[in-house]
């Protein structure tokens, strides 16, 4: 893709519990890949991704932090999400514990970081689609959550990618809604030598209208 | 400025001591023989004597860790004494500096500073005169140099802080210059009036930061920082950056400007005397060095260290984190975090089996694990130092700011004995714990072992070495024997095989040989000529008793017996192949 990793414009946490399905999230979103013991692996860590998204023929770099959902690191994560403009909470929507850890996660987030925007991303969905396991986090539930604290939720699978890029290009799109982040976006995009890239993304910004 | 001096003022040739005499500038100022009764005194000596007696204690000191707090002592120590001892310099007190700033080149810089600090330490407050003949011309010094003649005219106050500024740019004159030559090498990529003014603005900046050293450490990172900003704005809107303002050339500019600062200002702000920063490396280091017995499983970090790569990369990883503290600019230092974040990657991403990248559940176990094993120098003055002073882009929100997060998330969970890194967060009880704090409890056999071979790498692979060579060489010698084995068979084979053939032959000669056998006189004949041949032959192998010819007379004996034994009956030509097999 041939950025510079260190060229971000909004920085995007991942919480959420240990083996819930964050490291397959962004893999899936910036390798389009569900790494199911594949051998083909370009990266050396899956902590940490940019990935330019278009938004109105702006561009949006998105730079995912992938956190450490151990609880025995919880006393730190308060480092992690230090501005960030986003936070993707993630749940295992076969897992009730996951949903009940998410909302601490969201407590813990938005007393440090007011103007951070919170993400519901329930993952593995595809388990319950297939019916390998059952749902026991209700959607209902967690959308009146949303509603309350005014966060987005979508259920996901990073193994078919269902709603992933939706998922990201909904932060890249609010994130541009934002005219403070706009104007900044502005100056990046003016100085970024990059031209002819929008056709590609046409389609993808479609989703972000609905 | 020395020539245009001599010019101006005509008194300023005569001899100091006011002898009458001319002085000269290779003598500072004075005549011959006044030089000499300045400098040759005992005094002087007793002086030398006790300065080769410091560097020999700080040779003596190895590293910096012990080195830089016997400095900031003194530094202290000099901060106390210049305000009650500015009063009382006097000529004659600022003599024994100057002598120590023309010293001959002979002398190490070493041996210079350990000088200088003596005087300070004895109050001599003629640091200001000394840099002025101090033979350290750095061009990009000038502007101290400059400043330090100004103020000797102005107040007690104003003299004492910047005695203090100038001190590290003495300390560190091998980096201040290299930073100097490559910034400047940086700037012939520019046009004329883009570095002019490039340098123009890191002058009066850093002019401005020495000059007041009554700010504490964060008005002086948010001078640098406005520093940063002003200088961002200057290079996009300022008419001397025409042409330069692209992206690619804004960051350049900025990164190469943060460089030049931040080694020039490094001795004055990093682990700075006004803050805790001294104190808290060494409680983390100290915390570090008790947690010694941590492993790898008990922080849950999937680094397994038996695997050849794994060591490899952990070792690189660790080579890294240490190095930090040798770079002076905050990039570089965060270059180093990034260094050895990515061999941690690798570490992990061997370890694991089915060779998926390592997420940041595996990451932040291992680069704790990494830290404790390292315990890198300074680590907490390192990490204030590039919060402090580095670009804010840089750990904000890229890649080098998110492995820097975490390893600010590390320090802090390893420096954290409430809600970091305590006996429930590695999974023990608080007895067992305490038990290998207190050195009561050792990590089990099996485990030092692991720590044992972890410790020294070339032995190991030395000895897995010398036990392939030791099997190569048992089954090198193994086949040998068997070679040998084969051979002897062969030999005992094509023996039998030749016996076989040989009776095969005899009896179809014999059975030919009847038919024919009729004539009387004919088997006669042969019969009397052959038995003497026959003797002969046994007889020869009897004395000889080797087998070299032994084929060939097999052969013959044989050959011949059989012919006689249909003859004479005689008993089957047993006795060569028994001679044989003996020998074998």
């Amino acid at each position: 893709m041939g950025i510079d990793n260190n060229r971000v414009d909004c920085k995007v946490v991942l919480l959420g519990k240990e083996y819930g399905g964050k490291t397959s999230l962004l893999e899936r979103f910036l390798h389009e890949q569900f790494n199911e013991a594949s051998p083909y692996q370009s990266t050396i860590g899956a902590a940490f991704g940019a990935k330019r998204v278009a938004v109105n023929d702006k561009f949006v770099i998105l730079g995912i932090w992938d956190t450490a959902g151990s609880e025995r690191y919880q006393a730190m994560s308060r480092l992690y999400y230090r501005d960030a403009k986003a936070a993707i909470v993630c749940y295992d929507v076969t897992e009730q514990t996951s949903f009940q850890r998410a909302r601490f996660w969201i407590d813990e987030l938005l007393q440090n970081e007011e103007n951070c925007k919170v993400y519901l991303a329930g993952t593995k969905i595809d388990l319950v689609q297939s019916h390998t396991k059952p749902r026991s986090v209700d959607l209902h539930d967690v959308c009146d959550y949303g509603e309350a604290i005014k966060a987005a939720v979508l259920e996901t699978s990073s193994k078919t990618g269902e709603n992933v890029n939706d998922l990201f290009l909904k932060i890249a799109f609010d994130f541009t809604k934002d005219p403070y982040n706009f104007e900044k976006l502005e100056d990046a995009i003016c100085d970024a030598s990059v031209v002819n890239v929008s056709k590609a993304d046409n389609n993808r910004r479609n989703c972000c209208h609905r | 400025m020395q020539r245009r001096g001599i010019h101006v003022d005509q008194s300023e040739l005569l001899c100091k001591s006011g002898c009458g005499f001319y002085g000269n500038s290779e003598w500072q100022g004075y005549c011959s023989k006044c030089w000499r009764e300045v400098y040759q005194q005992n005094q002087i000596n007793l002086d030398h004597e006790y300065a080769k007696k410091l560097q020999e204690q700080e040779n003596l000191a190895s590293g910096r860790v012990l080195q830089s707090p016997a400095q900031r002592m003194l530094q202290q120590q000099q901060n106390a004494e210049a305000i009650s001892s500015v009063a009382s310099t006097s000529h004659h007190k600022e003599s024994p500096t100057q002598r120590s700033s023309t010293e001959p080149t002979s002398l190490s810089r070493s041996f210079k500073e350990f000088e200088e600090k003596k005087v300070q330490s004895k109050g001599f407050r003629s640091r200001t005169l000394k840099n002025f003949f101090s033979p350290v011309s750095e061009s990009t010094s000038g502007f101290t140099q400059n400043l330090a003649q100004k103020s000797v005219k102005s107040s007690p106050s104003k003299r004492s802080s910047l005695h203090q500024s100038t001190l590290p740019d003495r300390q560190q004159s091998y980096e201040s210059k290299r930073a100097s030559r490559d910034f400047h090498n940086f700037l012939q990529e520019f046009s004329e009036p883009a570095a002019k003014d490039m340098m123009k603005q890191c002058r009066i900046f850093l002019e401005k930061l020495h000059s007041n050293t009554n700010h504490t450490i964060e008005q002086q990172s948010a001078m640098v920082q406005d520093f940063y900003h002003f200088m961002k704005e200057r290079v996009i809107s300022h008419a001397a950056y025409k042409g330069y303002m692209s992206d690619s050339h804004q960051e350049k500019i900025l990164d190469n400007i943060e460089r030049f600062i931040m080694t020039r200002l490094y001795r004055h702000v990093f682990c700075n005397d006004q803050t805790d920063d001294e104190a808290q490396d060494l409680t983390v280091q100290t915390k570090i060095r008790n947690l010694h017995w941590i492993t790898a499983s008990m922080l849950d970090a999937n680094i397994d260290e038996q695997k050849p790569f794994v060591s490899d990369f952990t070792l690189k990883a660790i080579t890294a984190i240490i190095e930090m503290d040798s770079k002076r600019a905050p990039q570089d230092k965060i270059a180093c975090v990034t260094q050895c974040s990515k061999n941690i990657f690798e570490a992990i991403k061997s370890s694991k089996n089915d060779g998926t990248p390592a997420s940041a559940d595996e990451y932040l176990p291992a680069l704790i694990y990494i830290i404790l094993k390292a315990n890198p120098p300074l680590l907490k003055s390192n990490q204030r130092f590039i919060t402090r002073f580095s670009n804010p882009t840089r750990i904000m929100s890229g890649e080098d700011a998110y492995f820097f997060t975490n390893l600010c998330c590390a320090v802090s969970f390893i420096e954290n004995s409430e809600n970091g890194l305590n006996a429930a967060s590695l999974s023990l009880t608080q007895a067992e714990f305490d038990a290998y704090m207190n050195g009561e409890m050792t990590v089990t056999n099996r485990l030092m072992e692991h720590e044992d071979n972890n410790m020294c790498q070339g032995l190991k692979v030395m000895y897995q070495n010398l036990k392939e060579l030791a099997s190569l060489h048992e089954r090198t010698e193994k086949l040998f024997q068997e070679a040998i084995g084969m051979k002897k068979g062969i030999e005992l084979h094509s023996k039998r095989f030749k016996l076989e053939v040989d009776k095969a032959l005899a009896k179809q000669l014999s059975h030919i040989n009847y038919p024919l056998g009729s004539d009387g006189a004919m088997s006669d004949e042969s019969s009397t000529s052959s038995s003497p041949t026959r003797n002969f032959f046994l007889r020869e192998e009897n004395a000889a008793g080797t087998a070299t010819s032994s084929k060939h007379h097999n052969q013959c004996t044989s050959a011949l017996d059989d012919d006689i034994a249909t003859k004479d009956n005689l008993p089957p030509p047993l006795v060569p192949t028994v001679i044989s097999n003996q020998q074998n």
